[in-house]
């Protein structure tokens, strides 16, 4: 039997590390390639200053670096930990991506990680920007990997159920590798990491600017990041708006939660800017609507029409109804793998196996065959996510890229008419944008992950059956540690962050590059 | 049918390879957190027997991570099983490898003695524990551990935490942090003596007395 609160805190406890761990992954994606163009620029003009600068970056870009790996363990144990069935499940093809990112991605990023830092006095110029780039590679590579797994979760593709095994087998890695919703999930999410990159950047040289310190190293910094974060900044919403189109068609949950849709309209559609969603009721209150906007924004024409909540459900009972005989003769075939007659039950229903294990919940005793038409019309409204997170993360990343847009635009300008030192108050609202894109980074993944409820595997697998068998006292007990150790982990973090700006460039620590002897005397 | 046999025979290689090097690899590492220390008396001779992992813990540690990823891929039932069976053991060992990256990146970032304590600290307790707990869940599993499958092959771990601290299992824990100390303390012999005897040579103050080495030598 299947424990609530164990799946509800287990879901808890994933959300929190996850986010968290999020905190640092973008920053270190698009950190990393800035510090390569600066370096390219050191490279190619040899001015001392752009080596600065790299390696007064390349400081703030550790500190980043080293909670995000550490953080990034807990998720790589956290599939075993707490959601076992879940790891059963898909290990043959979710766990594929995953081991490649540690055999190719995160190999290359870790071994030059070390070489980076150690290595300014040790390797010449160019094989310094060499292992700087492959650093960034590296990281970038590991998202794809990342990302491609995580795809393979809201659009499973290239895999099939076998019922002898109870698990997904892979049938064509290229389906998985090259499924839409990967290839513009990983632009999308890269780039929004080159975007937060541009603002930490641009944010903190303003600071310097608004001091009057470290002046050339905080106008050329801020020049590169603001060329830099106006690319990314546009190929970022061009991206989220494919990433959209997209998900019209594979996920018509997640969308109509994004938009709050609850009632199927003729086109064209009105799109909710603002509104107000109610679950138990399924209408929204206080909408204030842009009319036939939605059906330009996601099927890119005025007559284009997406389904909304009330059909969605109508939809998932038919399919519950369809995929509860392919539980029942899983289950016949679980006892006897010989029973052809179980075995041809079950092919007849295999494409609604997932409805079927949706039920499960909800049924008598969990066992489908007692399931009544009552618990078919839960389970069918439960495949609509909750609806008011989703859509109000949807609008404040929305929100935040574009805003994010407009200051690129002004910052550009600006940088380029060597004005930018003299507008104060864009200045000052550069400092105070730092935390608007990790925000933006944050909401995304809320809109993503909790867009896909209530599947970890979309329309394969419940959430509900992918945890594991633990008592909620270990549930507790984890997320309590979690929580402790975390909390003290930013606290530090920030710290040292604060600290290394105010210090800037020229603060003498204790280098671990710098040769022994100096270190014997500095300490 | 035939290419799943091979598989089956390669990958019990490849785990074979992957464990050996993270027992290798990381083990060396880990070693030389755990004595830490107790061979390095002032900060400085820390800052020395970091320095001499420094560059390589980082691609060390991707053993750790590529063993975890193979086992998911290739035997998921035992990645599944394992890791939620386990699962007190796991979050301490998981807890203390979180914080090693931290120890080794932000351990010089302030001069203040007892951040440098602290994380030193960190670091014997992230050297030690996941020694400890490798060793100990090898000998377990040479032993067997108690668990059964539902009619959907959910696996539930029926044993129970004390269990997992039987004589036979500690003693392979044991022998593991013993093995990784070793390897550590190897380690820093080889690339410790140039070093510390480099920075007294150029220092201006006054060369610290040879007694302390001669006191790590002997250890």
């Amino acid at each position: 039997m299947i424990n609530e609160t164990v799946v509800e805190l287990s879901r808890l406890q994933f959300a929190a590390t996850a986010l968290y761990h999020f905190l640092f992954v973008p920053l270190t994606l698009g950190l990393s390639f800035l510090l390569a163009a600066m370096e390219t620029v050191y490279f190619v003009s040899n001015r001392q200053i752009y080596k600065e600068m790299t390696r007064f970056w390349s400081k703030l870009f550790l500190i980043n670096f080293a909670l995000g790996v550490a953080t990034g363990l807990t998720m790589e144990f956290q599939f075993g930990t707490n959601w076992s069935f879940y790891s059963t499940f898909v290990g043959d093809t979710f766990g594929a991506p995953l081991a490649i990112e540690g055999l190719m991605a995160f190999f290359m990023e870790s071994t030059f990680v070390g070489l980076m830092i150690f290595g300014w006095e040790r390797l010449t110029k160019a094989q310094h920007l060499i292992v700087t780039y492959f650093v960034a590679l590296g990281s970038n590579l590991s998202a794809l990997w990342i990302l491609i797994a995580n795809s393979f979760m809201q659009d499973p593709r290239g895999a099939h159920f076998n019922p002898l095994t109870m698990r997904l087998e892979l049938d064509s890695f290229m389906a998985m590798l090259f499924s839409p919703d990967a290839q513009s999930k990983f632009v999308h999410t890269s780039i929004a990491g080159y975007v937060t990159a541009a603002i930490f950047v641009a944010g903190i040289s303003a600071y310097y600017m608004l001091n009057n310190r470290h002046m050339e190293l905080a106008r050329r910094s801020f020049r590169i990041a603001a060329l830099f974060g106006v690319l990314s900044t546009a190929g970022v919403i061009t991206l989220g708006d494919a990433l959209g189109f997209v998900g019209a068609h594979a996920q018509p949950t997640k969308l109509a939660a994004m938009e709050a849709l609850w009632t199927s309209e003729t086109p064209p559609m009105a799109f909710n800017a603002i509104a107000f969603p109610s679950q138990s009721e399924r209408k929204n209150y206080g909408a204030i609507q842009i009319p036939a906007a939605l059906s330009l924004l996601v099927t890119h024409s005025l007559d284009g029409a997406v389904p909304g909540a009330d059909v969605l459900m109508e939809r998932a009972a038919e399919r519950i109804r369809d995929g509860i005989p392919a539980v029942e003769a899983l289950k016949r075939l679980s006892v006897d793998p010989n029973d052809a007659d179980a075995m041809s039950q079950f092919k007849a229903h295999e494409k609604d196996l997932g409805y079927g294990f949706l039920v499960t919940r909800y049924a008598a005793d969990q066992d489908v065959s007692k399931a009544t038409q009552a618990d078919i019309e839960k389970a069918a409204a439960d495949v609509m996510p909750e609806v008011w997170p989703v859509f109000w993360s949807f609008r404040i990343m929305v929100g935040f890229g574009l805003l994010m847009l407009a200051y690129f635009v002004l910052a550009v300008i600006y940088t380029l008419f060597n004005q930018v030192e003299h507008k104060r108050m864009f200045l000052w609202a550069a400092v105070w944008a730092i935390p608007v894109p990790f925000i933006a980074c944050e909401t995304g993944w809320i809109v993503a992950e909790s867009g896909r409820q209530p599947w970890t595997v979309y329309e394969v697998l419940p959430t509900w059956m992918s945890a594991s068998t633990h008592s909620v006292a270990y549930m507790v007990f984890s997320l309590t540690g979690f929580l402790l150790l975390y909390s003290i982990f930013i606290l530090i973090e920030m710290y040292l962050m604060v600290r290394a700006v105010r210090q800037g460039p020229d603060a003498d620590e204790p280098d671990p590059g710098k040769p022994l002897a100096n270190l014997a005397r500095s300490t | 049918m035939e290419a799943y046999l091979i598989l089956k025979v390669v990958w019990w290689l490849l785990l074979g390879v992957l464990l050996m090097g993270l027992a290798i690899m990381v083990g060396m590492d880990m070693g030389v957190g755990t004595i830490l220390r107790y061979v390095g008396r002032t900060d400085t001779e820390r800052r020395v027997a970091l320095n001499i992992v420094g560059p390589h813990w980082e691609g060390n540690q991707v053993w750790f991570i590529l063993g975890g990823g193979a086992i998911f891929a290739a035997w998921p039932w035992v990645y599944a099983t394992a890791f939620s069976g386990f699962y007190v053991v796991m979050l301490l060992l998981l807890w203390s490898m979180i914080m090693r990256p931290l120890g080794f990146e932000y351990r010089s970032k302030l001069a203040s003695p007892q951040w440098r304590n602290a994380w030193d600290w960190t670091l014997f307790v992230s050297g030690f524990l996941p020694m400890l707990v490798f060793g100990a869940a090898i000998g377990n599993i040479l032993n067997g551990v108690p668990f059964h499958f539902s009619w959907n092959l959910t696996s539930t771990y029926t044993g129970s935490f004390i269990n997992l601290f039987n004589p036979f299992a500690i003693l392979c824990g044991a022998l593991s942090v013993a093995m990784s100390v070793y390897m550590g303390a190897v380690t820093i012999m080889n690339g410790g003596e140039g070093a510390t005897s480099v920075a007294p040579a150029t220092a201006p103050a006054p060369a610290p007395a040879p007694a302390p080495r001669k006191g790590e030598r002997g250890r």
